[in-house]
């Protein structure tokens, strides 16, 4: 609150304890946790203690099939985004550069973005029988949006000077997109694909809950569940959270490494 | 910016504009519809037929009542009861520095854990009703309304924030003419987000546990291979996110009017 100065040492002390800090959050709700299950307000089976939950995480990481579950996850959420990267990147470019097709697509556009990935998925049920190319399909609707919005957005935020100033350096069309539009839109496709990461799992795991009968953490789930314990829901959650925490994380320091250069990193302008 | 002149001119130019855009829509589903009449595809039933259908069984009183109104309840109350926890609490949060650093890898592990993961947990505290759906999705959408609404409020002009307390601007003042109108770029934002999310946690939630509602029945359907309902069911939930997000962009039209870089802002 107080004034510049105090904000300042502020953040000067901030940087050094930031990751301390954040464990003893993290360590302080663990044992919350840890007391209100030993208290006792709910059975054990559905209210298991922290340190039975971690315990129980780790013996599923040594775990081959559950960690079989968990590449068959990644794998299906990965070929999707490539394929929603493949499909909606190009498409962005296009929509974002010329000004004809942006008029003609964009109510179509915001028509189908809001259609929720889990209302198609009989139909890919349907298309592609209960394997993992319906949860492929379904992670392709759901990241394809954010990735093609943020495309458009990055294209049309190009400097125009720059664009101008290319051309009369007798830059070629598709030369100006590849050299001026391109590196210039590509952080704000990167968080495109970073939004997509989170929702991209989400889907992923849930259109597996709901074919339940390929691979997959979410198929992993609902048979574990449905032993009337919640112990392996709570060590999945825990696990599965760690990876998404951990793939946004280093996702995000690539764009900073990547895009160190970009303005919307070196903090002018936008 | 160029609202006056486009106003000036408005009848023939809105006119091109909506027939423009509309053009492609129009298009598409009379391809379909042509494509589909001609093959029969047993799968892909032609747009007048889902029409039909989806008058018969989901604008009649009781599809209406039985199936739409539950789901989309569903989804506004828990999506608003989100808003609700989330927005002050990722603004206290934002205004507090020392303390950001002890919550913040809690929430952005909290988003990270996709919802569907924890359903089990929902279904065996609050059974397969309406509550558990409804505290399933405010629960699953609250964290990025949460971590929007601390970027918001972290992301706030330093020169701002000094210059309103040079001008002795505070208390609740500072925050209802400073904090918040900087911030809420970034909220409406995460509101967007996690109205997107909403929807997905609504259908799975009646797909999995329920036993009403259009996720519900659009399997309900898929299983008993009633191709026409199946596909009615997901134009109904299709013409839903049209709605409500519809809604939502006006809404953030009206609040964001004074922001310059509202087009196109976020996913």
């Amino acid at each position: 609150m107080g004034g510049p100065a105090a904000a300042r040492t502020n953040r000067r002390r901030g940087r050094l304890s930031e990751p301390v800090k954040g464990l003893v959050g993290v360590l302080i709700v663990g044992m919350v946790w840890q007391f209100a299950a030993i208290l006792g307000f709910m059975p054990p089976a559905y209210f298991p203690t922290a340190t039975t939950v971690l315990g129980y995480a780790l013996t599923l990481v040594v775990q081959p099939v559950f960690l079989s579950h968990v590449v068959e996850t990644l794998a299906s959420m990965l070929l999707g985004l490539l394929i929603a990267a493949a499909l909606a990147v190009p498409l962005g470019v296009l929509l974002g550069r010329f000004r004809v097709a942006y008029r003609l697509a964009n109510t179509l556009v915001e028509a189908m973005r809001p259609i929720p990935a889990l209302a198609l998925t009989p139909v890919a049920i349907l298309v592609f029988g209960l394997t993992s190319a319906t949860t492929v399909s379904l992670v392709v609707w759901t990241a394809s949006w954010p990735i093609l919005i943020n495309s458009v957005y990055g294209m049309h935020s190009v400097d125009r000077v720059a664009l101008e100033t290319a051309r009369s350096f007798g830059f070629g069309r598709w030369q100006l997109i590849y050299r001026v539009a391109l590196p210039s839109a590509a952080p704000f496709i990167a968080t495109g694909i970073r939004i997509a990461i989170g929702i991209g799992l989400a889907v992923t795991v849930a259109t597996e809950m709901i074919t339940g009968a390929g691979n997959g953490v979410g198929a992993w789930i609902v048979v574990a569940s449905s032993g009337g314990s919640l112990l392996p829901v709570y060590a999945a959650a825990v696990l599965v959270g760690l990876l998404g925490y951990l793939l946004n994380y280093a996702f995000e320091r690539l764009e900073r490494r990547v895009f160190a250069w970009h303005h919307s990193f070196r903090g002018e302008g936008v | 910016m160029a609202t006056e002149p486009s106003r000036a001119r408005a009848p023939w130019h809105s006119v091109r504009r909506i027939l423009e855009s509309a053009s492609l829509i129009v298009a598409l589903v009379a391809v379909w519809q042509i494509a589909t009449a001609a093959n029969h595809a047993l799968y892909f039933p032609t747009p007048a037929q889902i029409w039909s259908q989806m008058v018969i069984s989901w604008f009649t009183a009781s599809g209406f009542t039985q199936n739409i109104l539950p789901s989309f309840a569903r989804v506004t109350l828990g999506w608003v009861l989100a808003a609700l926890a989330g927005v002050p609490l990722g603004m206290a949060i934002g205004l507090s520095p020392s303390f950001a650093g002890y919550v913040k890898p809690i929430v952005h592990f909290g988003r990270a854990v996709p919802a569907p993961v924890v359903l089990p947990v929902f279904m065996i505290f609050f059974g397969i009703g309406d509550a558990m759906k409804i505290a399933f999705i405010a629960v699953g959408v609250a964290w990025p309304i949460i971590l929007n609404a601390i970027k918001g409020v972290e992301s706030i002009d330093r020169v701002q924030l000094e210059t309103a307390t040079v001008y002795g601007i505070r208390g609740p003042r500072r925050f209802l003419r400073v904090v918040l109108p900087a911030a809420l770029p970034d909220i409406m934002a995460g509101l967007r987000i996690s109205l997107a999310l909403s929807f997905v946690l609504m259908v799975i939630s009646e797909m999995i546990a329920a036993s009403g509602g259009i996720g519900y029945q659009i399997l309900q359907s898929q299983a008993q291979f009633d191709i026409l309902n199946m596909w009615a069911g997901i134009v109904v939930l299709a013409v839903g996110g049209v709605v409500f997000n519809a809604a939502l962009t006006a809404v953030e039209r009206r609040v964001l009017r004074w922001h310059r870089g509202l087009q196109g802002e976020s996913a």
